[in-house]
């Protein structure tokens, strides 16, 4: 049985606005989360969904109205549980006027280390992390690919447990993606345990071992992909070419799925059952079979479709 | 958590609370006042106050009135700061007409009323005039400083004089400067400028001294008439009078005179004069 | 100590900051030109120049504190660098702690360049020192005892206001602070208890600078009672302390959005 690293029961969050701070705004509505050892959790969900509400929380940097979070068995408040964790804000700045090796020096320094002992873990980080070549470079000086990976730096300059990402793919262009891609699964493979938050479904679908979907407040699906949305093929697309769209219709009826794009057809079945009776009647037409695929279901439908927002055109995958 | 800040918090409190009081024990109640010792002329504080010297002179006016104040109450009998407090305030705004006038009197008046320095009045009311030729009340001020303090009648009279050229004077400067001239004043006089001190003082110490000089002028207006009326029993009785009690005795008063603060009259038969009891509080000069 | 660490951060990034330099470098300036001041004045020239270097210490350390102090957290917060930092096995007192070490050791520097600066120009005035000089220093020590005062007024506005609110409150309650013994003095002398209760509630409540000015005797050469001196610093040291203990509060309190 798996250890539970993180949970939270009925975790919960109301901010007060306005000007006489009377007008109650739910940003986090009875959150109940378990994440496990060594695995990555992504938190997803449309931007004001309360991903960040819920790290902050985490981090005991906010107080929560109602339920409480524990992190490796320890309530969140606990500080000498905070040895074992690590956290990369969202879109992080940091002292600028700080070199690489002075920040994560002086971060580091709060852990208590050694003198010899934080110097070689400022070293080791920084190599890890590809950094090392500008340590003596002051911060104002970094792209913000250094930055971010900086900042995963000193998440994990402690040796921690759990590290905490929030959004941490953002602004960086693919190479930095793929870097900070890398770096995660490298954590994993350390034994660690991540959570990261993000509205970025493609690093969800990569990434995540498990994952929880916010929207509003409340979290309104959880847990594997596969438990998630059937991923089983359902649909099937045929490219065909030689026969126009019209002909298609005429051949199979006009309620059939078809549109043109350059000189082939595109057909859409709903069964895959359905293809054995379809090819015939092409080839008997002279038409010509360019390629079938089979469609699953996406992460971006399944999202969009639990999220509120019109579902679009299945686009094919390509085969596995 | 929070109970350990209270209580530090608690603590701090009481301690800051505690020290100031010690410091304020050891260093006395008036050290900012004391500060005017060290401090550099009305000009320049005038420079550093950057437009704001009208402010400032307040603060230092109302320095000059606690201090005053807080003084006497303590019966020192020092008033070395009183003149440099109110120059500086002067120096500040010009035009502060009540602290020339508080100036003068607290100035002129014998110690342990006031510092006893009439001489630093005048100048101080001098320094009023030129620099606000049109108050008539400040040469009303100058006059009764050479008048009453340092009885230099002349001088006096010069003062009402030249005030009652403004316009704006009242009527009585004219006359009382004749008066001064013909007869170095009368004490009829002397109780209608005590008079208009009190009715136009702006503030509590100035109505009380004021109040005060009336007193004595009452006390001394009963002495005379006491002494009139015991020469008339001399004569009739044809021998010395004793003392007062005698005359109570006699049934000739009714009761033993009191000085307006209730203390007893006394005669003094070897001067033949009717004198304030040694523990009347009636000012005696 | 993690409090030590964080003191030395600060006290990194004050150094580095350019409005630290230009302030510290125009007082230094000042103190100098006392020295050609006292050439064309008559009167004693080293009076002058102890006058005018202590104040100039006691304004410019002000100007440093309210300015480097509203900042303190405040930018912290804006910034979100205390994300990162909080989540560090670190409480948040220490943070406020550290900060405040911090900023009071940068200005025990600035302090002790400035006070060498003026015994600099007395040495080049009299060519030697005398047993009171020694109270030019006290004097500094009280003047940095001020300071720290008033960094913890800066502090602790800095944890729940922004800069522009934070420095007009701290200067106001420095110029209220100055007037302080005026306003219980009046209280004092009036007739109604009611103002008699407020001024001396706002006496006691509000900072007393004037505890903390012995310039003026220092410029004449007289010493100042030991037990005055005493009592003045460890009024500063722990009203300083209070305000910090508040700020504390506060900063533990509060949620980071």
């Amino acid at each position: 049985m798996p250890q539970v690293v993180i949970r939270t029961e009925g975790l919960s969050k109301t901010y007060r606005t306005g000007f006489w701070k009377t007008k109650p705004v739910l940003a986090l509505d009875n959150l109940n989360l378990e994440v496990f050892e060594n695995e990555i959790f992504g938190c997803l969900g449309p931007n004001g969904a309360g991903k960040s509400t819920t790290l902050k929380l985490l981090m005991s940097l906010i107080y929560p109205t109602a339920g409480r979070a524990e992190i490796l068995g320890e309530s969140v408040f606990n500080l000498e549980a905070r040895r074992h964790i690590g956290y990369l804000p969202e879109s992080p700045y940091f002292y600028e006027y700080l070199t690489a090796e002075e920040f994560l020096s002086y971060y580091g320094s709060l852990f208590g280390f050694s003198k010899s002992e934080l110097k070689s873990r400022v070293d080791h980080y920084l190599k890890l992390t590809d950094v090392f070549h500008a340590r003596k470079l002051q911060l104002r000086k970094f792209s913000k690919g250094m930055l971010q990976r900086v900042g995963i730096a000193q998440a994990i300059i402690g040796d921690p447990k759990v590290v905490f990402l929030d959004e941490p793919m953002s602004g960086l262009d693919p190479i930095g993606r793929r870097e900070v891609r890398n770096l995660i699964l490298q954590l994993k493979r350390e034994g660690r345990t991540i959570f990261f938050s993000t509205h970025i479904l493609n690093d969800v679908e990569t990434l995540c071992d498990r994952i929880a979907i916010l929207n509003r407040g409340t979290v309104i699906g959880s847990g594997t992909l596969n438990e998630l949305f059937d991923q089983e093929v359902s649909r099937v697309e045929v490219v065909i070419s030689g026969i126009t769209v019209d002909r298609l219709r005429d051949l199979l009826g006009p309620e059939t799925s078809v549109s043109q794009t350059g000189c082939t057809s595109r057909l859409e079945l709903q069964a895959q059952s359905l293809l054995a009776g379809i090819v015939a009647e092409i080839e008997q037409a002279s038409g010509k079979i360019v390629s079938i695929n089979p469609m699953r279901q996406t992460m971006e439908d399944y999202f969009l479709k639990l999220v509120g927002k019109p579902e679009r055109r299945a686009t094919p995958r390509p085969k596995d | 958590m929070n109970t350990v800040l209270l209580m530090l918090l608690l603590l701090a409190g009481t301690g800051v609370y505690w020290s100031q009081k010690a410091i304020d024990e050891r260093a006395g109640q008036f050290r900012s006042t004391e500060e005017v010792l060290y401090l550099p002329s009305g000009k320049v504080i005038k420079t550093l106050a950057l437009g704001h010297s009208g402010l400032l002179a307040d603060v230092y006016w109302m320095r000059a009135v606690q201090y005053y104040g807080g003084k006497r109450l303590k019966n020192e009998r020092r008033f070395d700061l009183l003149d440099p407090l109110i120059g500086i305030a002067t120096t500040l705004d010009p035009q502060l007409i009540h602290a020339y006038r508080f100036g003068a009197i607290f100035l002129s008046e014998r110690s342990p009323v006031g510092a006893q320095q009439p001489e630093k009045a005048l100048a101080l009311l001098k320094q009023g005039i030129e620099r606000n030729p049109d108050e008539w009340q400040l040469y009303r001020d100058l006059g009764f400083v050479y008048y009453w303090y340092l009885q230099d009648y002349k001088k006096g009279a010069e003062a009402f004089l030249e005030g009652s050229k403004n316009p704006k004077a009242a009527a009585w400067m004219k006359t009382f400067a004749a008066e001064l001239m013909a007869k170095g004043g009368s004490r009829e006089s002397a109780r209608f400028l005590w008079e208009q001190f009190y009715d136009t003082a702006d503030n509590e110490q100035m109505k009380r001294n004021a109040r005060e000089n009336l007193i004595r002028l009452q006390a001394l207006d009963e002495m005379d008439i006491l002494r009139d009326f015991i020469s008339k029993i001399e004569a009739r009785l044809g021998r010395p009078v004793e003392s007062i009690e005698e005359l109570v005795k006699l049934g000739l008063l009714k009761h033993h005179p009191l000085d307006p603060k209730g203390f007893t009259y006394i005669y003094n038969p070897q001067t033949r004069c009717v004198q304030l009891s040694p523990d009347s509080t009636v000012r005696r000069y | 100590m993690k409090v030590l660490h964080i003191a030395r951060n600060t006290f990194r990034e004050c150094v580095r900051d350019k409005v630290l330099y230009n302030l510290v470098i125009f007082a230094v300036l000042i103190i100098v030109s006392s020295l050609i001041l006292g050439a064309i004045t008559i009167g004693d020239v080293k009076q002058i120049i102890i006058n005018l270097g202590l104040s100039t210490i006691s304004l410019f350390g002000t100007l440093i504190a309210i300015f480097i102090g509203i900042q303190l957290v405040h930018k912290e917060i804006d910034k979100k660098t205390v994300y990162s930092l909080l989540s560090k096995p670190v409480a948040r007192h220490e943070f406020i702690l550290g900060k405040y070490l911090g900023l009071s050791m940068t200005l025990a520097v600035n302090v002790c360049v400035m006070i060498l600066g003026v015994y600099a120009a007395v040495l080049y005035l009299r060519h030697s020192f005398q047993v009171s000089d020694v109270q030019i220093l006290l004097a500094g020590v009280l003047i940095l005892i001020e300071l720290m005062l008033v960094i913890a007024i800066a502090l602790l506005f800095s944890t729940f206001s922004t800069p522009a609110l934070s420095a007009l409150f701290a200067f106001c309650l420095y110029v209220i602070g100055h007037f302080n013994t005026d306003i219980r003095e009046y209280g004092l002398s009036s007739d109604s208890w009611i103002t008699e209760v407020v001024a001396s509630a706002m006496y006691y409540l509000l900072p007393n600078f004037g505890n903390f000015n012995i310039i003026s005797r220092t410029a004449h050469g007289q010493f100042i009672s030991s037990h005055i001196y005493f009592l003045a610093a460890v009024y500063g040291l722990i009203y300083s302390l209070g305000l910090l203990l508040i700020a504390m509060w506060v900063f533990q309190k509060r949620d980071f959005k």
